[in-house]
């Protein structure tokens, strides 16, 4: 019984830290974890997109694979790493050194959503497009999809 | 001021006006798609393609074309243009056949402006799927900096067209000359009373010729190889 406590408690513990930690991910992890995704996003999109404009022969194969892989990583919600102090590269960083998040991100928390939810629900519908075979709907949702993602980056990306 | 009536001259050669309503419907485009974003970037570049092409030819054109499109019949010195432009400014008469000494300079800044707007996208990257045929040859942090200045040049380019058509406004509301028609027909009225000015105009088959070299080597530059999908 003692020893169930004992467990018991050290699981509450790690549990309790690991919720913990994860709040309090540094900033530089947090900023490392959402290029991370983002760039992933982009290597599934440019096939998707290419074959949509018509810049490369379609194949429907690659465009389905890109298109679920997309939808996988979008599912990992690049927002949640947008964290308190992460607005800015941390000084002498030797990782994510930079930051392209505008400041926006955190004075209008629910446009921000906003503007995530559209994306979420373009990536849905390409990936819904890619599960049906239907291939104009598939590159017309590939527009969509490239859409909000200017739409986002348009409000929420510094001005280079 | 000549109470006869005004006679017709012919002063734009159908390269410069052919040019000049293309680059106006190809600029459109290039807003228009810019701003769209999503498939229509794949306009977006072709248009691009399209306005180098155009810019590289009316440059060319301005070295040995038509008098009127001569750079150096329209770049006039300092002094002519301060003249020209206290003729303005106190409402004289002041008859150019083709640009007039203001005019010619903004030719000029119009044409650099517009090769640098497309020059830059051919480097520039959207961080979503576009890239311009010659990112590959740059960094990514240089590439950015040039879309950044993509970005701000097509505001400059605003100005700059604004500017342009408050002139021809000006020129037709106060001076009473219709540029825009002239634009179109290539003929504008002429005061009998102001000396005919000998003009000379080129081949069109020169034009042509000089317009599919732009073109072509428009072509070679941005056909690059595109990487394979996996």
């Amino acid at each position: 019984m003692k020893n169930f406590v004992k467990f018991g408690t050290a699981l509450a513990l790690a549990a309790g830290m690991s919720t913990i930690a994860y709040a309090q991910i540094k900033p530089e992890d947090a900023i490392r974890a959402r290029q991370s995704i983002m760039r992933v996003n982009a290597i599934n999109f440019g096939p998707v997109s290419a074959m949509a404009q018509e810049k490369i022969p379609f194949n429907k194969d690659i465009f389905v694979a890109n298109a679920l892989r997309l939808e996988s990583v979008w599912a990992m919600n690049p927002t949640r790493f947008f964290v308190p102090g992460s607005d800015k590269p941390v000084a002498g960083a030797r990782i994510a050194a930079f930051t392209d998040a505008n400041g926006e991100i955190w004075s209008q928390p629910e446009k921000f959503k906003a503007a995530y939810d559209k994306e979420t629900q373009e990536i849905g519908k390409l990936a819904a497009a890619a599960r049906s075979g239907d291939e104009k709907a598939m590159k017309a949702a590939a527009g969509d999809v490239g859409k909000a993602c200017k739409a986002c980056h348009d409000d929420f990306q510094v001005k280079k | 001021m000549d109470e006869r009536p005004p006679q017709s001259v012919r002063v734009w050669d159908l390269p410069v006006r052919v040019f000049h309503w293309l680059l106006v419907v190809l600029m459109t485009t290039s807003v228009v798609t810019g701003l769209v974003g999503g498939n229509a970037m794949v306009w977006h570049m072709r248009s691009g393609y399209a306005i180098l092409a155009l810019v590289l030819f009316r440059i060319v054109w301005g070295l040995v074309g038509s008098t009127t499109a001569r750079f150096a019949s329209f770049l006039y010195s300092p002094g002519r243009v301060f003249a020209f432009a206290k003729d303005l400014f106190l409402h004289r008469p002041a008859h150019y056949p083709g640009h007039n000494p203001l005019g010619g300079w903004m030719v000029l800044v119009l044409l650099l402006a517009v090769l640098f707007q497309v020059g830059s996208g051919l480097f520039a990257n959207d961080d979503i799927s576009t890239e311009g045929p010659l990112y590959r040859y740059i960094s990514k942090n240089l590439s950015d900096k040039l879309t950044g200045w993509h970005k701000l040049n097509i505001k400059i380019l605003f100005g700059l067209v604004a500017l342009h058509v408050v002139a021809v406004i000006y020129h037709w509301l106060g001076r009473g000359e219709n540029l825009v028609q002239a634009m179109f027909t290539g003929i504008r009225a002429w005061p009998s009373g102001a000396p005919v000015i000998a003009l000379r105009f080129s081949s069109l088959w020169l034009a042509l010729g000089l317009f599919v070299a732009a073109a072509i080597a428009v072509w070679l530059l941005v056909s690059q190889p595109v990487s394979q999908p996996i």
